[in-house]
């Protein structure tokens, strides 16, 4: 993918790296970890204590 | 409300009025009043996004349906934190890059002016019904705890409202919602730890944990597939995604949050926070309600938590007859809850939901009023047993949340009002001091519509559920254009215009012909709207230019 260019192929003025973790992509990637431990979670506590 | 309540209440109201409006100060402009001159760091935003969406339903009517049907409310927010990245990756820099002032503007640089009025009208007519049911939510507290005529509090709030809203725009707002959210989250943990230290003494966490559970109160996960089922994983997963992505990437009240970012990085971020911090903030708004159900458990409640209308009928034959079936099972219950053996817990909750399934029909014949009490069940575990001072921290909260919720909202009205109608077709070429007085204006006008529309919505079951429902009328439409014109070059405005009108009448068929639950209207409208967008354009001759 053109580094100035996002998924939509539309050209990204101004864009900076976040703050943390290097790039966007980890960040997001990072989050979609975090969702599924979530629902993994939500899982364990509704077998568990919804009785 | 005993007077230290009033006092902190009104102190904590003022508070956050005042910080928002100081932080507001100096002379306007039209950028500032509708985009905060562009200036706002990422943890005003994330604050303010949160507290835009966390009105006061969700403090009201979110911790009632987790005592009337459990925690699986929560899987709503599942599709949320993809949706944030998606908008995060695609949506921002778009609205970045093209310096808009609200989404609709950007469809017709993309598509035609026609197609912007449709979906700015849109918006206007769903956010319109939205922030009626917004201003009706306090309403019902006021009721409560005064007997106000809801009619007073409305038109109350709304003045109230308009008038910091018209002085300080954008700014005052995002600012308030800062405070309001930090009241929000010690009134919440306030909350939650009063209903665990009035348990009884010999009821423990674990222990209340364990009844939450026998009552199956505790199910955030729901994996059964069911399309007739408003609340399981996968409707969350992909119906939620698809509400999220049209409420923060197409309805300017929360696009107009992250468009008063400095950079694509400041506005990102904001909307990451909330990816994060969604769920397990409205999991800790459902478990107060666990919670809450524990201690009603424990602590003889009224058969019907609509006070007022119970009061009128329990003295009746009919009455006195639903409420010794309430009091019998309520008694069994407890017993019940402090021996082992769940099956006789179950048994005990079956009759206690029963009786109250009687009174609640006893109410709805001799009142009128609807048996439906899940708004009223958190406020009756405040007034009545929360500590004094606490009691007004909550109802500050209460108020606090619903008037962000509401100035963001009808700020937002105000400027597709101003942006995409007045200044693109009535009256263009104008200076800036004009379009602020036209904004400022607008403010009011959508202020008073709020105000009339409460007087209707108030009677609706659960106001979270119908604040949803509104919105899933109309989103499905708002995304499918918005889906057309980020990732579809080919599609073109006329295309688009009636890939809008073909999903919105799929979903309004979807609604009167089907019993799909509501979340699914989202996917269908948004489908119906690109594949409508796409058969059009393929069959629409190309043009081709000649130089």
């Amino acid at each position: 993918m053109d580094p100035h260019s996002n998924s939509a192929g539309h050209e990204i003025d101004g864009e900076e790296p976040p703050p943390f973790l290097g790039s966007w992509h980890r960040v997001y990637l990072a989050i979609v970890i975090y969702l599924v431990t979530v629902i993994a979670l939500f899982g364990w506590f509704t077998r568990s204590l919804n009785r | 409300m005993r007077p230290a309540d009033w006092a902190v209440m009104a102190l904590s109201l003022a508070s956050v009025i005042s910080y928002g409006l100081w932080r507001s100060r100096g002379a306007q402009t039209t950028q500032r009043f509708m985009l905060a001159n562009k200036q706002m760091p990422w943890y005003a935003m994330a604050l303010s996004i949160m507290a835009t969406q966390a009105s006061a339903i969700t403090f009201i009517s979110t911790t009632g349906q987790s005592y009337v049907d459990g925690m699986r409310f929560v899987q709503f927010y599942f599709g949320l934190p993809i949706a944030m990245i998606l908008i995060s990756e695609v949506a921002v820099p778009i609205y970045h890059r093209t310096k808009v002032y609200t989404a609709y503007e950007y469809l017709e640089q993309r598509f035609d002016a026609k197609t912007r009025a449709l979906v700015g009208s849109v918006f206007l007519i769903q956010r319109g019904l939205g922030v009626g049911v917004a201003l009706a939510a306090p309403a019902v507290v006021m009721t409560v705890i005064l007997g106000w005529p809801e009619w007073i509090t409305t038109t109350a709030m709304g003045a109230i409202i308009v008038l910091y809203t018209v002085k300080g725009g954008i700014t005052a707002i995002t600012w308030s919602e800062f405070l309001h959210m930090i009241i929000l989250t010690v009134g919440l943990i306030a909350a939650f730890l009063t209903a665990l230290l009035l348990l009884p003494p010999n009821v423990h966490l674990a222990d209340a944990i364990a009844i939450a559970g026998a009552a199956h109160k505790l199910n955030p996960l729901v994996w059964k597939f069911d399309l007739n089922d408003r609340y399981n994983l996968w409707s969350g997963l992909i119906g939620g995604m698809f509400l999220s992505l049209a409420y923060f990437g197409c309805d300017q009240s929360q696009v107009q949050r992250y468009l008063t970012g400095k950079s694509i990085t400041q506005s990102r971020l904001s909307l990451l926070f909330n990816a994060v911090a969604k769920i397990p903030m409205q999991f800790s708004v459902l478990f107060i309600g666990a919670m809450v159900f524990v201690f009603f458990v424990f602590e003889r409640p009224p058969a019907i938590f609509h006070v007022r209308a119970w009061e009128e009928v329990r003295h009746s034959e009919a009455g006195r007859s639903a409420e010794q079936k309430f009091n019998a099972a309520w008694d069994a219950r407890r017993v019940a809850a402090l021996a082992p053996g769940q099956a006789g817990f179950e048994a005990a909750q079956k009759q206690l939901d029963a009786a109250r399934q009687e009174a609640a029909v006893v109410v709805r014949r001799h009142t009128g009023v609807e048996g439906a009490d899940t708004n009223y069940i958190f406020l009756t575990f405040v007034t009545r047993y929360m500590p004094v001072g606490l009691v007004g921290l909550l109802i500050a909260a209460i108020f606090a949340a619903a008037m962000s919720t509401i100035s963001a909202e009808i700020n937002s009205l105000a400027t597709v009002t101003v942006i995409d109608i007045y200044k693109r077709f009535v009256r263009g070429g104008a200076t800036d001091q004009h379009y602020l007085v036209i904004s400022r204006a607008a403010t009011a006008f959508w202020g008073l519509y709020a105000v009339i529309t409460a007087q209707y919505l108030k009677g609706v079951g659960a106001l979270i559920e119908t604040v949803n429902l509104v919105g899933s009328l109309f989103y499905g439409g708002l995304l499918g254009v918005f889906t057309l014109a980020f990732f579809f070059k080919r599609v073109k405005g006329t295309a688009a215009f009636w890939g809008v009108l073909a999903g919105e009448a799929a979903i309004f068929g979807t609604k009167f012909f089907t019993n799909i639950g509501f979340l699914w209207y989202n996917v269908i409208g948004a489908v119906v709207v690109v594949t409508t967008g796409l058969l059009l354009t393929a069959a629409t001759p190309r043009r081709v230019d000649i130089a």
